[in-house]
C-alpha cells in the first residue's frame, strides 16, 4: 500500500473564473515504510489541499497521483471504469472541520456508515462503530444523539471514530488534535501510535503543534507557499535556519533544554533530555 | 460592579444539561481564561453571555443591565465574539463584506468603516484575501478573518472561543500579542482555550467541569495543581512540570521559579 505523487499541482477555480494555485509540483512517496508522518507548514501553505489528493477527493490539475497502483490524473478520471470508492476505503481521511464529515441522524449511524459501506453486515458494522467510539472516548450515552448537536471536541471525536471504524491501510488526519482537551490530545495521539504499531498502518497527521511532532513523528513534511520544501527527520529540521522563514517553531522540550543550558551557562547542548534529566542536571549544577 | 455577572445560571439543551447553577463574575478590563474538558459547557457559556441562548433559570448581567429579550440587542453591541467554528461566523460574500457587516450593524460611519477594515485585515495578514469568499479559505485563514472581524468592532468585551486552535505557530503568537494589547487597552477578555500556554497569560483561570465551575484562581494556582489538572482533563505544561519536580526534589528557589515562570510566558 503506497501513495506516490509525481509532479502534482492543484489549482482552485473561483466562481468568477480566476485561479488559485494551492500546491505546486509535488513529488512524494509514502506508505512504503509504514511510518508516522507529520505534515506541517504555515496557514494556507497547501496542507489540506495536498492530503485530499491522497484519497482522490481532489484530482490534480497536472501531474499524477498513484494510490494502490491506481493512477489518478486529468486523463484517467475521465474513463468510465474509473472508481474512487476502493481508494477511499483503503485511504481514510479525517477532515480539518468535522462538520464537513458528519451527516447521519445519530452518532452511531454516522460511525457505522463507513464499515457498512465496506460490505459489513449491519450488526458487525454497529460493533465496529461502538468499538471506535469507545476508543475516542465517547460512551453509549452519545450513541443515539445527533452528531450536529455536540460540542466542537465531541464532533471531532465522532469524525475520527468514523474513519477508525473503517480500519484503513493508510490513515490521514487533518489537525486531529485541534479542539480536543489536553488529556484527549494525548489519549488520541497515543491511540494512533498504538494502532500504527499493532497494524502497521501508515499515518499522516497535519498539525501546528510542534510538541506533537516531537513526540510522535519519525518523518516530517514541510509545506511552504504551495511547495513541499522539506521531507526528512524532525531532528534535522530543528537545526535548520529556514525553520523561522517557514513560520514554524521549536517544540517546548527543546526550548526548555536550551533555556536551562543557558541559565546554567553550559557549553554543551542538552538535546533529547527529559524533564527528569534536567532535574539531575540542576541538582549538580543548579546554584544560580 | 462586575462587568459581566452570572447568577445561578442553568441551561439545558433538549438532550443535555450543559450549564448547572453556575455563578461567575468578571471585572471590567479583566482577562479570564476558561478551560475544561470537551463538552464541559464552555461554548454554551459564551453563547449565554451574548444572549444567543437563554438560560432556563438564573440571571445574567452585563454592566449591571440584566439580559432580557428587550435588552439583548443593546448588550450584544458591547461584546465581540469569535466562534469556535469560524464557518458559523461568516455572513458576507467576500472577506471585506464580512468584516463590513459587523460594522454596519454598529452604524460605524462609512469612511471609518473602510479604515477599520484595512487596519484589522492588515493586522491579521488577510489584506490580499479581502475579495475572496470566506468559505474558500484554509482553516487558519478563516480563523484570521473571524478575529479581524471581531477586532474591527472594537467591543468592550471580546470572547475568543478557541480562536487560535488552527493558527500556525507564528500566527498563534501574533494573536496572543493582540490579546495582550487588548488587555492593556482595558478591553475585558474571555478566552476559551485548550492551549494552557494561552491560559497562562490571563489574570484568572476558570475551570469548567460538567457545566459547573470546578475551580477558579490565578494561572499559577490552577495550572500547577495536579488534582485540578487531572480532574479537568488538562495537562502540566513542561516548564511547570519541571518547577513542580524541582520543588519535590527540594532544589527550587525563588530565583528559579521566577525564571521558569517568565520562560513559560514566552511559549
Ligand atoms: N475551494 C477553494 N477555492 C479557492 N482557493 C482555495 C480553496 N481551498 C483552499 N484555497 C486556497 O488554497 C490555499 C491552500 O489552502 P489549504 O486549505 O490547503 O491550506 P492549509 O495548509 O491546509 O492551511 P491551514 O493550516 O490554514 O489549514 C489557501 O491560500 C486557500 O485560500
Ligand atoms: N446544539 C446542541 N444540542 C444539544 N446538546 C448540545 C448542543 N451543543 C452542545 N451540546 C452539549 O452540551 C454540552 C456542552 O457543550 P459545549 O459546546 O458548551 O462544550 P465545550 O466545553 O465548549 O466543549 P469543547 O471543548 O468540545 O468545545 C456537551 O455535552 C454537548 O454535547
Ligand atoms: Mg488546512
Ligand atoms: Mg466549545
Amino acid at each position: 500500500m503506497a501513495i506516490r505523487l509525481d509532479a502534482v499541482s492543484h489549482r482552485y477555480t473561483s466562481m468568477d473564473g480566476s485561479f488559485f494555485q494551492a500546491i505546486t509540483d509535488i513529488h512524494l512517496e509514502l506508505g512504503q515504510q509504514k511510518e508516522m508522518i507529520a505534515l506541517v507548514g504555515e496557514t494556507g501553505s497547501g496542507k489540506s489541499t495536498l492530503v485530499q489528493h491522497f484519497n482522490a477527493l481532489l484530482t490534480p490539475s497536472s501531474g499524477t497521483v498513484e494510490v494502490m497502483g491506481i493512477k489518478i490524473n486529468q486523463e484517467t478520471v475521465k474513463a468510465k471504469s474509473f472508481k474512487k470508492t476502493p481508494i477511499r476505503q483503503h485511504v481514510g481521511l479525517v477532515f480539518q472541520f468535522p462538520e464537513y464529515q458528519l451527516f447521519e441522524e445519530t452518532v452511531l449511524k454516522d460511525v457505522s456508515f463507513g464499515p457498512k459501506n465496506l460490505g459489513l453486515k449491519e450488526n458487525e458494522a454497529i460493533l465496529k462503530a461502538k468499538e471506535a467510539l469507545f476508543q475516542v472516548g465517547l460512551n453509549e450515552t452519545y450513541f443515539e444523539r445527533s452528531p450536529f448537536q455536540l460540542s466542537g471536541g465531541e464532533k471531532k471525536r465522532v469524525s475520527i471514530a468514523g474513519i477508525l471504524a473503517m480500519e484503513p491501510d493508510i490513515l490521514i488526519l487533518d489537525e486531529p488534535t485541534s479542539g480536543l482537551d489536553p488529556a484527549g490530545q494525548k489519549a488520541l495521539m497515543d491511540l494512533f501510535l498504538s494502532i500504527h504499531q499493532k497494524t502497521k498502518t501508515t499515518m499522516v497527521f497535519i498539525t501546528h503543534d510542534m510538541n506533537v511532532v516531537y513526540r510522535y513523528a519519525k518523518r516530517i513534511l514541510v509545506m511552504h507557499q504551495s511547495k513541499l520544501v522539506y521531507d526528512g527527520t524532525p531532528q534535522e529540521l530543528y537545526q535548520m535556519p529556514e525553520l523561522r522563514t517557514w513560520n514554524l517553531d521549536l517544540p517546548d522540550s527543546l526550548k526548555l533544554q536550551t533555556f536551562i543550558a543557558q541559565t546554567l551557562q553550559l557549553k554543551e547542548s542538552l538535546l533529547e533530555s527529559s524533564v527528569d534529566d534536567l532535574i539531575t542536571l540542576i541538582k549538580e549544577e543548579g546554584r544560580l | 460592579m462586575p462587568f459581566i455577572e452570572l447568577k445561578n445560571v442553568s441551561f439545558k439543551y433538549p438532550s443535555k444539561q450543559a450549564i448547572e447553577q453556575l455563578s461567575l463574575s468578571i471585572e471590567k478590563g479583566e482577562w479570564v481564561a476558561v478551560v475544561g474538558p470537551n463538552g464541559s459547557g464552555k461554548s454554551t457559556l459564551a453563547k449565554l453571555i451574548i444572549g444567543l441562548l437563554t438560560p432556563q433559570s438564573g440571571e445574567i448581567f452585563v454592566e449591571g443591565e440584566k439580559l432580557t429579550p428587550e435588552s439583548v440587542n443593546e448588550v450584544r453591541q458591547k461584546i465581540g465574539i469569535i466562534f469556535q467554528n469560524p464557518d458559523n461566523q461568516f455572513v458576507g460574500v467576500t472577506v471585506r463584506d464580512d468584516i463590513a457587516f459587523g460594522l454596519e450593524n454598529l452604524q460605524v460611519p462609512y469612511q471609518e468603516m473602510l479604515t477599520r477594515i484595512d487596519t484589522y485585515a492588515a493586522q491579521m495578514k488577510m489584506t490580499e484575501f479581502l475579495d475572496k469568499e470566506p468559505s474558500n479559505l484554509s482553516g487558519g485563514q478563516k480563523q484570521r478573518v473571524a478575529i479581524a472581524g471581531a477586532l474591527a468592532m472594537q467591543p468592550e468585551v471580546m470572547i475568543f472561543d478557541e480562536a487560535t486552535s488552527m493558527l500556525d505557530p507564528k500566527g498563534r503568537l501574533e494573536t496572543l500579542q493582540a490579546m495582550r494589547e487588548l488587555r492593556a487597552q482595558k478591553t475585558t477578555l474571555l478566552t476559551i482555550t485548550h492551549d494552557l500556554k494561552e491560559a497562562l497569560q490571563a489574570d484568572r483561570v476558570v475551570v469548567l467541569n460538567e457545566g459547573q465551575v470546578l475551580a477558579t484562581g490565578t494561572p499559577r494556582e490552577i495550572l500547577t495543581n495536579i488534582d485540578i489538572l487531572t480532574e479537568a482533563k488538562l495537562a502540566l505544561i513542561e516548564p511547570l512540570e519541571l518547577l513542580n519536580k524541582m520543588e519535590e526534589a527540594g532544589i527550587s528557589s525563588q530565583e528559579w521559579e521566577a525564571k521558569l515562570w517568565q520562560f513559560a510566558l514566552t511559549l
